[in-house]
C-alpha cells in the first residue's frame, strides 16, 4: 500500500490461478481465436508462397514460418490479455477491487496480469506448436526448448501492455498501442522473412525488440539450430522481461490505488 | 462518561479497532475526506451517513486499506494501514458497495477463489463455504453463474463472502442499496446474528431505518467533513425536537397564528415546497391547537434520524 515499496509474495501465484480458472471456463472460444489466426497466416503465407519462395536458410518456407508464427502468436496474446482483458477487469467486472480487500496487495493483483499473460502465451504456444505440427509445419519435439524464451518475450510484451493499459482511459487508446508497437513488432520480427533482409535501419530496431529474438531462438529450437544462442538470448529475455514486469507492477498499482 | 467530539483527540484510547485524527484523502487537487477525526470501539457499530459524494465510501478505502490516507492519522486493528495493510487486511470483513464478483466463476468458485486470497486451507475453506451457503440461503444457487443471479442474491453473495475470513471487523459499504424488503430483511436478520455475537461493524447506509437499527453511534458526513457524531437518541435530541407536526400548506391565512403558536410551543418551523413543518418536543399539545383551528392536512409523527440528516445537510439534490 506504500507507494514507494513492492511489496509481492507467493499470493501472487493464487490471483494466477483465479485468471487461468475464469480462463478454463471460456477456452474453446479463446483457443480458437489464438489458434485460427496464426493457422490462417500458415496456410495462406506457407502454402501460397511456398512455390515462389522455395527454401530460406535451407529449409523449406513453411518450415522456417512456423516457428515465428508461434513467437508473434504468443505475443499477441500476450498483448491482447493484458490490455483489453486486464482493462475489462480493472474497470469493467471491476474485479481487482474485491482482491484489493483481502491480503493480496494491489502491486500483486498487478504482478499478476504480468505472469498470466505470460503463461497464457505459453500455453497457447504450446496449442500452436501441436496444431502445426499435425500440418508437418512443426516436425520435432526440441522446439519446445523455445518455452523459456517465449514465456521471458511473453513475459515483455504482458508488462509493456499493462504500461500501456495503466494510462489507458477506455479501450479506444488500445488501438494506438497495436498500431504503434504491436502490429509493426508483429511484421517485422522475422516471424515471415529473415531480418536481414531489411534496410539497416530496421534491422537495428528489429534487433532492439525481445520478439526477434524469441522468434530465433524458437525457430532454432525447431530446425536444430546453436544451442548456445538459444541459452544467451533467453537468458537476454529473462533479464529485459523481469525488471519491465516490476515497472509494469509499479504502473498498475497507481492506477489500482488512488 | 459523555463523550465530546471535540475533545475526541484526548481519548485516545489503545485497543480501538479504529482511530482516526484529521485524517484526509485527496484525489488529485479534490478533497474527498477532510480533516476528519473519529474512533470505533470494540463491539459497537458506527454507521456513517451522508449524501451522495460526501466520502463515505472514500473513508471506508482507507480503513479497509485500499486506498493510502492523503494525511493525518490512521490506526486500524491497532496497526498502521501503510505498514501493515496485509496484516489489517487479512482480518476485516468488507462488503463493498459495488458486487465485484467474478462473472464467468459460479457461486461455489467465487467463494473459494476468495478464500484462497487469505491463505485458507482447502480443506477449512469447502467447509466455511458450505455454512455460508447455507446460512445465506444460497445452497440451491451454489453452481449458478454470476450472471444468472438476481441482483438480491449478487448481494447476499457478496455480504456472505466478507465472513470467509472470520473477520474481527466488518465494513459494510451500503449493503442494502437498490434490493427489495424481502432481501433487505432477509440480510438484516442475518446481520442482527453477526452484531449479537459482539462483532465491530462500520456501517455506510442511505436507509435511515437501516441505521437506526444497527447503530450504536452515527457520524453524518458532507462535503468530507464530519457535521455530527452521537448515538441516534443522542442526535435527534440535540438537532430537531421530540415531534415533527407536517401540514399541507394552505391558502396562507393562518399564516400569523401559526407563526405566534409555534413561538407559545417553542417549535422550529421549516417551509419545504409543499408542506409546512414544525418542530416540537410538545408535538400533541401543538397537533391538538392546530386542530382547533380548524386545519386539516395535519399529521404528526415521532422525529427520526432523517429529520437531524435532512437538517443538518439541507434539502437540495446533490451532485
Ligand atoms: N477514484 C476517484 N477519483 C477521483 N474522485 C473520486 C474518486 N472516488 C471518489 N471520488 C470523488 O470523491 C467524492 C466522494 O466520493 P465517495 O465515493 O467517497 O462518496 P460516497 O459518500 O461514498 O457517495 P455515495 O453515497 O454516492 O456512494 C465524490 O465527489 C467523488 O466524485
Ligand atoms: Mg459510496
Amino acid at each position: 500500500m506504500r507507494k514507494d515499496v513492492l511489496n509481492i509474495s507467493t499470493l501472487t501465484l493464487l490471483v494466477v490461478r483465479r485468471h487461468l480458472l475464469v480462463w478454463l471456463k471460456t477456452w474453446p472460444s479463446a483457443l480458437a481465436w489464438a489458434i485460427g489466426e496464426p493457422l490462417v497466416f500458415l496456410l495462406a503465407f506457407g502454402f501460397g508462397f511456398k512455390k515462389l519462395i522455395g527454401g530460406i536458410q535451407g529449409h523449406d518456407y513453411v518450415l522456417f514460418l512456423a516457428p515465428g508464427l508461434v513467437a508473434v502468436g504468443a505475443m499477441n496474446v500476450a498483448c491482447y490479455e493484458c490490455t483489453f482483458g486486464s482493462f475489462s477487469r480493472l474497470e469493467m467486472i471491476r474485479a481487482y477491487d474485491a482482491i484489493a480487500s483481502t491480503p493480496v496487495m494491489p502491486e500483486e493483483i498487478a504482478f499478476a496480469d504480468a505472469l498470466w499473460g505470460a503463461l497464457k502465451s505459453c500455453i497457447m504456444a504450446m496449442v500452436m506448436m501441436m496444431v502445426f505440427a499435425v500440418f508437418g509445419a512443426i516436425n520435432t519435439f526440441t522446439v519446445l526448448l523455445a518455452l523459456p524464451a517465449l514465456f521471458f518475450m511473453s513475459l515483455f510484451f504482458a508488462s509493456l501492455s499493462l504500461i500501456a493499459t495503466s494510462v489507458a482511459k477506455n479501450f479506444d487508446f488500445f488501438s494506438y498501442y497495436f498500431t504503434v508497437i504491436v502490429t509493426p513488432a508483429f511484421f517485422f520480427s522475422g516471424a515471415f522473412f529473415p531480418v536481414e533482409q531489411l534496410p539497416r535501419v530496421f534491422r537495428i530496431a528489429a534487433q532492439c525488440l525481445p520478439i526477434t529474438h524469441a522468434v530465433d531462438v524458437t525457430r532454432a529450437s525447431a530446425l536444430h539450430g546453436s544451442m548456445y544462442s538459444i541459452v544467451l538470448k533467453t537468458l537476454i529475455l529473462a533479464g529485459v522481461s523481469i525488471p519491465a514486469a516490476f515497472i509494469a507492477a509499479w504502473r498498475m498499482k497507481k492506477r489500482i490505488v488512488k | 462518561m459523555k463523550l465530546n467530539p471535540a475533545t475526541s483527540g484526548a481519548e485516545k484510547v489503545q485497543g480501538h479497532p479504529v482511530i482516526a485524527e484529521n485524517l484526509t484523502k485527496q484525489y488529485g487537487r479534490f478533497v474527498a475526506v477532510d480533516r476528519v477525526s473519529f474512533h470505533v470501539k470494540k463491539g459497537e457499530c458506527l454507521a456513517l451517513l451522508g449524501p451522495n459524494g460526501a466520502g463515505k465510501t472514500t473513508l471506508i478505502k482507507m480503513i479497509s486499506c485500499v486506498y493510502p490516507p492523503t494525511s493525518g492519522y490512521l490506526e486500524v486493528m491497532g496497526l498502521d494501514p501503510l505498514r501493515d495493510g496485509r496484516k489489517i487486511k487479512s482480518v476485516l470483513g468488507v462488503i463493498p458497495q459495488e458486487n465485484s464478483l467474478d462473472p464467468d466463476l459460479s457461486v461455489m468458485q467465487n467463494l473459494m477463489v476468495y478464500a484462497s486470497y487469505f491463505r485458507i486451507p482447502k480443506n477449512t475453506a469447502q467447509a466455511r463455504v458450505t455454512k455460508l451457503l447455507e446460512d445465506f440461503g444460497l445452497m440451491r444457487f451454489q453452481r449458478w453463474k454470476i450472471a444468472d443471479l438476481s441482483g438480491g442474491l449478487k448481494r447476499r453473495l457478496t455480504i456472505a463472502r466478507a465472513f470467509i475470513n472470520q473477520p474481527q471487523m466488518l465494513i459494510l459499504d451500503e449493503p442494502t442499496t437498490g434490493l427489495d424488503p424481502q432481501a433487505r430483511h432477509f440480510i438484516w436478520e442475518r446481520l442482527e446474528t453477526f452484531k449479537a455475537s459482539g462483532l465491530t461493524m462500520i456501517l455506510t447506509t442511505h436507509y435511515i431505518e437501516e441505521a437506526s437499527r444497527f447503530a450504536d453511534r452515527v457520524i453524518i458526513l458532507d462535503r468530507g467533513k464530519i457535521l455530527t457524531e452521537g448515538s441516534p437518541e443522542v442526535l435527534i435530541k440535540k438537532h430537531v425536537k421530540r415531534f415533527v407536526i407536517e401540514m399541507l400548506r394552505g391558502d396562507g391565512k393562518e399564516e400569523k397564528s401559526m407563526t405566534e403558536l409555534a413561538r407559545k410551543f417553542n417549535a422550529d418551523i421549516e417551509q419545504t415546497a409543499e408542506k409546512t413543518l414544525y418542530y416540537a418536543d410538545e408535538g400533541e399539545n401543538l397537533l391538538g391547537e392546530l386542530a382547533r383551528m380548524g386545519l386539516n392536512n395535519i399529521r404528526l409523527r415521532k422525529a427520526t434520524l432523517e429529520d437531524v440528516f435532512i437538517k443538518l445537510t439541507g434539502r437540495e439534490i446533490r451532485e
